[in-house]
């Protein structure tokens, strides 16, 4: 008999990596800069020791790419957009002599985005850091104390519906007597969103952990998740991750000495915007036409194949594993970009503490100098300089994406790229949408004397059309008109 | 007018056949099916649809419906290589317009989800790169 604790146990089997070493921040983010060369540079420099320098993911800070971090315990430091002198000072450093101080390497400390672009992908390296920890504590706990830790704590759906998430793992349970399914949404497929490709990819074992987690509270046969068929990094280290808890008995429950009874496919998905939304996934996954379904029924009731489905996204499962940490945390990841020195992924707190200035002051950008933030892409709106002493809130966040508009930033060219992307994502299943989008970028091709065509098409789009790709899409126009008409007048 | 015809004699052709032939026979498997042949050949010929047709029982003109509903399924075969420009938000305010303008024959595209690394490009291995600048762009498309 095995007194080990099960983690202890597997951790050593799968072993912790060397305590010192440099970690070359690659993904997707650091290839499109070119990292390796800088990687390759050091490895080579380093001879004898080049084991201990490994390829991660980005952590987050695509703005300090291309970059890699000399990380010893706990001490990091990162160094940020590597030049063939930013390579001298690295090795410096990893000999001891490191300057000045040391500067924290990720973009969270806690929360979810912990371990991102500070592990190398292996089992072992992410048992060191913390991962499947809240499982075990999870696995004590009854499927209702679960569920009620989240409502308890309000977490919502962090796809942009903010959906409560205890709530709908309930609709799901009430059908006891049938299998059921979970799908998660990884098609990010909203402009101006890239959190979900940087958790696949940076860690996409807190994905199995959440997934894990909603099996233990719901109780789930099979499991899809349909990755963004572009996403190929996304993709290849999901498969990885899960192919490597497979082996180690984790997906099967045997590592605890149970049996999970589940079975984790992952699907890719061929294309478009509106691909991310949820009954489309679930006909694509049917291999049905990309189209929504009519609701109801709800995906909890008659969902995939059938059976009651809970659909959420990666972010929202990765976010239940760090409510189960002690203390618990509740965060938001932001997708930041435009024109804004600190480019990249943030995870921030959702306690009310946070204004947009203090976003946009702490991403290097006098708030002063920005005109508006556009929030949400092209289902959001646009937040005025005006408003930016206002704390964050989750439910204007949508799915986290926000681009910084300077004061040259052209609201009504973005306003009709915006009419012109959704018009173009437009699946044409339900006529408001397929006609009414056609018609509002024609509308605003010429605002003047048109303004109340505008409103009264975005009402119809708005209350008529079959999924809230049409129903959000007359969004950023009424809050470009409403904040910025001047600039609208001027044409 | 010469055609360019599809070769199906080509290797590519062979391994996704193998690959297609081990999905099981269920109709769930229609779009893996068809995202097969589409990764190794980057656009679906008749003799592919035909293929994906056979293997999954299904009447041609279901396949086609659903070889047509996908944005990322290309019936045609696609032009020789060319290079996209992003005109997401981010990169259209990072001068992606300048890009577009200083070289010939690029094609314009949607957001590629590296925003933060704007303006971007993408090649046909479909590598993205980020920060182009128009010296790097217009060396880049030289080659
Ligand atoms: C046009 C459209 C696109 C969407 N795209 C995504 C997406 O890419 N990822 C996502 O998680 N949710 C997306 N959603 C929201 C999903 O329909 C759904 O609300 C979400 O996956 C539920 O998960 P959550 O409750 O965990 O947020 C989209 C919705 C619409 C209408
Ligand atoms: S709202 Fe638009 S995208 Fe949604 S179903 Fe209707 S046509 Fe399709
Ligand atoms: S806008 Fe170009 S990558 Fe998103």
């Amino acid at each position: 008999m095995n007194a080990l604790h099960p983690l202890a146990r597997l951790r050593t089997k799968y072993v912790a990596p060397p305590i010192s070493r440099i970690l070359i921040h690659r993904g997707t983010a650091g290839d499109a800069v070119g990292v390796s060369e800088y990687g390759d540079r050091i490895r080579r420099i380093l001879e004898g020791k080049s084991h201990l320098v490994v390829d991660v993911c980005s952590d987050g800070a695509n703005w300090a790419a291309p970059s890699a971090t000399v990380a010893q315990g706990t001490f990091m430091r990162r160094f940020e957009r590597l030049d063939l002198n930013g390579v001298d000072e690295l090795i410096e450093c990893f000999h001891g002599n490191c300057g000045d101080a040391a500067r924290y390497a990720g973009t969270g400390e806690k929360g979810i985005t912990s371990r991102m672009g500070r592990n190398d992908g292996s089992l072992g390296d992410v048992l060191s850091q913390g991962a499947y920890t809240a499982l075990d504590r999870v696995l004590q706990l009854s499927p209702e104390e679960v569920i009620n830790r989240l409502s308890e704590i309000g977490l919502t759906g962090r796809g942009g519906a903010h959906f409560p998430v205890a709530q709908k793992w309930r609709f799901a349970r009430t059908h006891s007597d049938q299998q059921k399914i979970l799908v998660v949404n990884a098609e990010e497929g909203e402009p101006g969103v890239f959190k979900d490709r940087h958790m696949l990819e940076g860690d996409p074992h807190r994905l199995l952990e959440g997934v894990l987690i909603a099996h233990h509270a719901v109780g789930f046969e099979a499991v899809y998740i349909y990755v963004n068929g572009q996403a190929r990094q996304a993709q290849l280290s999901l498969e990885k991750a899960l192919s490597d808890a497979g082996e180690a008995g984790i997906i099967s429950g045997e590592c605890w000495d149970r049996n999970f009874q589940l079975t984790i496919n992952i699907r890719s998905g061929a294309g478009g915007y509106v691909c991310g939304e949820e009954s489309v996934i679930l006909n694509s996954i049917e291999g049905k036409r990309p189209v929504p379904r009519y609701k109801p029924p709800f995906a909890t009731d008659v969902g995939l194949f059938g059976k009651p489905t809970v659909i959420n996204n990666v972010e929202t499962l990765c976010a239940v594993t760090t409510l189960f940490d002690n203390p618990p945390l509740q965060t938001k990841l932001i997708s930041l970009s435009g024109d804004i020195p600190r480019a990249g992924l943030y995870e921030v707190p959702v306690d009310g503490a946070m204004t947009w200035s203090g976003m946009i002051a702490n991403a290097g950008r006098n708030p002063q100098e920005i005109k508006a933030l556009l929030v949400g892409g092209p289902s959001g709106e646009f937040i005025h300089f005006q408003q930016f002493d206002d704390v964050l809130e989750m439910s204007k966040l949508g799915a986290g994406g926000v681009v910084v508009l300077n004061s040259n930033a052209d609201i009504q060219h973005i306003t009709n790229s915006l009419a012109a992307y959704n018009k173009r994502e437009s699946c044409g299943e339900c006529t408001p949408c397929r006609e009414g989008s056609e018609r509002l970028t024609a509308l605003l091709e010429n605002t003047q004397g048109n303004e109340k065509k505008i409103y009264e098409l975005v009402e119809i789009m708005t209350e008529s059309s079959l999924c809230q790709l049409g129903g959000m899409a007359g969004r950023p126009v009424l809050s470009a008109l409403e904040q910025f008409k001047h600039e609208f007048d001027n044409s | 007018m010469k055609e360019e015809t599809f070769d199906s004699t080509s290797e590519a052709f062979r391994e996704a056949k193998i690959a297609v032939g081990k999905l099981p026979k269920k109709r769930d498997q229609l779009l893996p099916a068809l995202e097969i042949f589409q990764q190794k050949l980057h656009w679906l010929p008749e003799a592919s649809i035909e293929y994906v047709a056979n293997h999954l029982m299904l009447p041609l003109s279901e396949v086609y419906s659903i070889a047509t509903g996908y944005s990322e399924l290309n019936l045609l075969k696609p032009t020789p290589f060319k290079w996209h420009v992003c005109m997401g938000v981010a990169c259209d305010l990072a001068g992606a317009s300048e890009l577009i303008t200083c070289v010939d024959n690029v094609e314009q595209i949607d957001c590629q989800f590296l925003c933060a690394l704007a303006p971007v490009v993408v090649d046909q291995h479909e590598q993205l790169y980020g920060r182009v600048t128009t010296d790097n762009f217009q060396e880049w498309v030289k080659k």
